[in-house]
């Protein structure tokens, strides 16, 4: 546990460090190659969490609040086009923001505990990460919808409309990929596909939130970023509020 | 007729949306005498939406203004079309299989059979088939009280061994036997002057005209109780001695078996909507990023 809490900080301060070349030196090499370094630090922390739990690191809150920062930084560099200029610096502080949360996270939830029958399944490496890869660009795509309802005339912002929209387009493939393998997987685990559990109806609210967005007219930015805001908020809320508030089937996630 | 298509889907989307979402804060009932006569409730069948007619009537509304839309060729794109009719026909099975098809469980204690035919009513001689559960074995995490998987070993028609663990379902005909959860059932002996009974929980037996039986506790189903008509002693755990009108009965733990809960499927349609989901993300893809947008 002290070897995971260290690489965090380590993670942290790179981080920091990176924000700093960036908007301080102005030089963004140095800060990429940060940023690079902190993505090493953080899959040190995975693999080093991976290693002890002896299964992957998604099975519980604390595991995701370590993988999170791991893929936004992925994005970060992987991406870079995409996540320029201010919602770079977003993204960052999001992953420190993040990060914090991981290390301030009580005890017992660090506790690493074996996997349920249920979870030891090759379908849990499919539908939990495309989860995973769907919240990470909604939450990219959310930081764009507010820019672009703070800075709507701006025309500078008209490329963030068309990163927005990929965001989106990612966000709703890998929502319907964890839908569909989950869908799956139930049926080999439980006997039926679809149960009504609030997790479940809750994602299936995520998607149908989305295809608004699909449907709407290709002018209606300020409705379309909207719409990416309640989407996001409905992600919220299935993450965390079905988590802790409504007990179901998913309960131990 | 595109755009008050495009409108109606809105509408509706969101009407499903909004009673999907209080429907989740809604314990859901499945007895008609429970559930709330509040008129909001009661109308849009809030404590029981999943199963309820305004539920099936909204998403087969969605599934006639898809086909509306591909009809009046309000969608333009191929992929589009063909996107809309797999969602169209995966609505469509989902419907079928939900109102068709069943799903029950059966509890099987171990070194007992059950006759497969029996079970799921159906009397053709393919389902004629006797399971008889072996043992049931749970194995443990190391250093853990949490179960890595847990196995029931059945044996079919006294020939063939088969498992069914969780993830890993049986397949029997159009059925499928699911590994659901297991739980411990008591076995007692029961001595009353020169007579012994072997009782598990639950069971009964005749001694002299008299109903003897071992009961869970209803205060405290923790506790079991031996029931002679309408006496009732509590018993001790492993060993009681009881004097119940006169009579001295003895009454022993003797072992503790699994009874194994296996979840009966039947689901026919399956490939094909498992077909439709894949079918489904593929052409997603295409639309997103196909060549021909």
């Amino acid at each position: 546990m002290n070897l995971e809490f260290n690489l965090i900080v380590v993670a942290i301060c790179t981080l920091l460090l990176s924000l700093f070349y960036s908007i301080k030196i102005k030089n963004q090499n140095i800060s990429t190659y940060l940023i690079f370094m902190a993505i090493i630090v953080q899959f040190l922390t995975l693999a080093t969490r991976s290693y002890l739990a002896k299964h992957p690191p998604f099975t519980n809150m604390y595991e995701t609040m370590i993988l999170l920062p791991f893929l936004f930084s992925l994005r970060l560099v992987l991406w870079k086009k995409q996540v320029s200029g201010n919602t770079k610096y977003y993204v960052i502080s999001l992953i420190l923001f993040l990060d914090l949360i991981a290390l301030s996270l009580p005890a017992d939830m660090k506790v690493i505990k074996p996997l349920m029958p249920a979870l030891n399944s090759l379908w849990m490496y499919i539908h939990v990460p495309a989860y995973f890869v769907a919240y990470s660009s909604m939450l990219i795509a959310f930081i764009l919808a507010i820019l672009l309802l703070i800075n709507g005339q701006n025309s500078k912002l008209k490329n963030l409309e068309k990163i927005l929209n990929e965001e989106v387009k990612i966000g709703f493939f890998f929502l319907n990929t964890g839908l569909i393998t989950g869908a799956i997987w139930a049926y080999f685990c439980w006997g039926t596909y679809w149960e009504w559990d609030p997790k479940e109806v809750w994602s299936l609210i995520n998607i149908l939130v989305l295809v608004y967005y699909f449907h709407l007219n290709k002018h209606s930015k300020l409705k379309k970023s909207l719409i990416v805001l309640i989407a996001f908020l409905t992600i919220i809320f299935t993450y965390f509020g079905v988590t802790f508030i409504l007990a179901g089937l998913h309960s131990y996630t | 007729m595109k755009k008050r298509l495009i409108s109606s889907f809105q509408y509706l989307s969101g009407i499903i949306i909004i009673l999907l979402i209080f429907a989740t804060f809604f314990l859901q009932k499945e007895n008609p005498e429970t559930f709330s006569q509040n008129i909001f409730v009661k109308f849009f069948a809030l404590d029981h939406f999943y199963d309820s007619y305004p539920n099936t009537i909204l998403f087969s509304a969605m599934i006639l203004l898809i086909f509306l839309s591909i009809i009046f060729r309000a969608l333009k794109k191929k992929t589009a079309v063909m996107l809309h009719i797999i969602i169209a026909l995966a609505f469509i099975v989902i419907i079928f299989d939900k109102s068709v098809n069943s799903q029950f469980t059966v509890p099987i204690r171990e070194e007992t059979e059950i006759n497969f035919g029996e079970v799921v009513n159906n009397e053709t001689d393919k389902y004629n088939i006797n399971l008889y559960l072996e043992k049931f074995q749970i194995i443990h995490h190391p250093n853990s009280s949490m179960p890595k998987s847990f196995t029931s070993f059945l044996i079919l028609d006294k020939q063939d061994t088969v498992k069914i663990s969780v993830n890993k379902p049986l397949k029997l005909g159009k059925y499928r036997l699911y590994q659901s959860a297991y739980h411990k059932i008591p076995l007692y002996e029961v001595n009353i002057i020169d007579k012994n009974y072997k009782l598990f929980l639950g069971d009964s037996a005749i001694y002299n005209n008299n109903k003897i039986s071992i009961e869970k506790y209803p205060p405290n189903p923790e506790k079991f109780i031996f029931r002679l008509n309408n006496e009732f002693v509590l018993l001790n755990t492993d060993k009681s001695e009881l004097n119940i009108n006169n009579l001295p009965v003895k009454v022993a733990l003797l072992d503790t078996k699994f009874v194994s809960i296996i979840e009966v499927a039947e689901k026919t349609g399956m490939k094909l909507l498992l077909l439709l989901g894949l079918a489904y993300l593929f052409v997603l893809g295409i639309v997103f990023w196909g060549k021909n947008k």
